[in-house]
């Protein structure tokens, strides 16, 4: 790896080297440059250390995070199946339910709807029946209140009408229907 | 630039560095102190005060080198000279 | 640093000597666009490198970028907050892979190798235009993102607690950015410096454990940059529950 710092110079070396003054110095002592090889080389024996250290630490929660994510994301899609699985049957059986109500709401409204009309026959049977009893104790009343009143003529006119010799003939009559009754 | 001028740049310079140098010394030798209590009192906020602890050198380094400016000037720069 | 033709006799090193390009009627210093177009030039390199063939299962580069992708992402959200890091995790992102590969470029790539006319290759946050040019830029930043997410009423930030807060308060915009600009120069150019002079009295090996501290702090500075620009973004955007 060109270490960047070191390529600029060199490249541009002969351009400077055209100017007046310009050059290449390489005293060793003036440009202190054994003691800067010595800091460098520690440097890069140090530093990947230390930064590597770190720098592999951040990565691998970077990575362990990111398959923590996966994971969860996996077990949430497998989630989201089984409860979508379990929406489908639910949806099933209530389609189940609906229909089997229905059938029965049906089956009870036939049955009501006969016991209805049996209930009606069977109010208009006796309310005829009793339109007949009514009617029959009405005529009862009647025959009974117009032989009262047939009683009470008979007995208002009876005594007009009535002299000795009726008197004794109607006492036989009635001696001998008694006798035949 | 003449004699009495360049023996009195040396001096200041002198002067400069050396009485600049009491005041940011003892500063960071009683913070030191104290950081060093902390960690004592309380190992794991290590981390924490070490950082606090560098910064603050730094803030009281500067007086020295505010001193340190002053006898550069005085040495390599000086608007007396000449 | 003012632009003298002045090496001290008993150190070969040059400080305040730079490579000057014309540009106009300014005068530039070359040297640092030569080396910041380097560390451009490495990252846009990583990156298109890294996102060629992007997979579910990060390995190598993708990982590194995602890595540091997520380092910021956290740093921007913990200071700036929920609502508003999106709009700013780029420009702090930014700022901490530059400042980072051209602190660490400047310790290690062998710059010295090439020989300029006038001054020397480096760390581009070795210059303190660089670092002011960085800071200035995350000053307009707060300020932008005050005003824009909040109108005028980004002022009422001045006397916040109490009204007598004000002139502390307007001292403070003008030294955070000297604070962020002299901090990082300040930190890159002394290691340049105390390597070079080390390497000068004893070349070989008493340098290496100074070359290996500025290692740490150089990235611990381009950390406390982008932190610190994330934070006063996060100060100036910040709703009164914060």
């Amino acid at each position: 790896m060109i270490d960047p710092f070191l390529a600029f110079p060199f490249s541009s070396l002969p351009l400077l080297a055209a100017e007046g003054g310009l050059g290449l110095n390489l005293d060793p002592f003036e440009t202190n440059i054994i003691n800067l090889a010595i800091v460098i080389a520690g440097l890069v024996w140090f530093l990947p250390k230390v930064m590597g250290s770190i720098l592999e630490r951040r990565r691998g929660a970077i990575l362990s995070d990111l398959e923590e994510v996966e994971r969860r994301l996996q077990e949430a899609n497998a989630a989201l199946l089984a409860a979508q699985q379990d929406l489908a049957a639910a949806q099933t059986k209530a389609e189940q339910i609906r229909i089997e109500g229905k059938s029965r709401a049906d089956a009870i409204r036939l049955d009501s709807e006969q016991r209805t009309v049996e209930e009606m026959a069977r109010l208009k049977q006796s309310a005829a029946s009793d339109l007949d009893s009514e009617a029959s104790r009405v005529s009862e009343q009647l025959r009974r209140e117009a032989a009262r009143r047939a009683i009470e003529r008979a007995l208002a006119e009876l005594p007009g009408q009535l002299d000795a010799n009726a008197q004794a003939k109607l006492i036989d009559r009635s001696i001998n229907t008694i006798g035949q009754a | 630039m003449d004699s009495i001028t360049s023996a009195a740049s040396v001096v200041a310079a002198g002067l400069a560095v050396g009485l600049g140098s009491i005041g940011p010394g003892i500063g960071q030798g009683t913070a030191s102190g104290g950081a060093v209590e902390g960690i004592a009192r309380q190992p794991e906020a290590e981390g924490k005060i070490r950082g606090t602890l560098l910064l603050s050198l730094a803030f009281m380094e500067s007086l020295t080198i505010y001193g340190l400016v002053v006898a550069l000037v005085l040495l390599f720069a000086n608007p007396f000279a000449g | 640093m003012v632009p003298l033709p002045f090496s001290l006799p008993f150190a070969a090193l040059e400080v305040g000597q730079h490579l000057y390009w014309q540009l106009g009627g300014l005068k530039i210093h070359g040297q640092v666009f030569l080396s910041s177009w380097l560390v451009i030039g490495a990252l846009l390199a990583l990156v298109v490198a890294g996102t060629r063939k992007l997979e579910r299962d990060p390995s190598g580069a993708q990982n590194l970028l995602e890595f540091l992708w997520e380092y910021l992402r956290d740093i921007a959200r913990e200071y700036i907050g929920e609502k508003a890091y999106r709009d700013w995790l780029p420009f702090i992102g930014t700022l901490f892979l530059f400042i980072f590969v051209s602190n660490w470029g400047g310790a290690l790539v062998p710059w010295k190798l090439i020989h300029l006319p006038s001054g020397e290759l480096g760390a581009p946050t070795a210059d303190i235009n660089t670092t002011i040019a960085l800071a200035l830029l995350v000053s307009l930043a707060y300020f932008y993102a005050g005003l824009s997410r909040k109108g005028f009423r980004y002022f009422e930030y001045y006397v916040e607690p109490t009204p007598i807060m004000l002139p502390f308060k307007i001292v403070e915009d003008f030294t955070k950015p000297l604070s962020l600009s002299f901090r990082l120069f300040g930190n890159i150019l002394a290691d340049e410096l105390v390597v070079a002079v080390l390497a000068f009295l004893v070349p070989l090996i008493v340098p290496l454990p100074v070359m290996f501290l500025g290692l740490f702090t150089s990235a611990i500075q381009a950390l406390i940059f982008a932190t610190l620009a994330a934070y006063y973004i996060g100060e100036a955007v910040h709703e009164e529950a914060h």
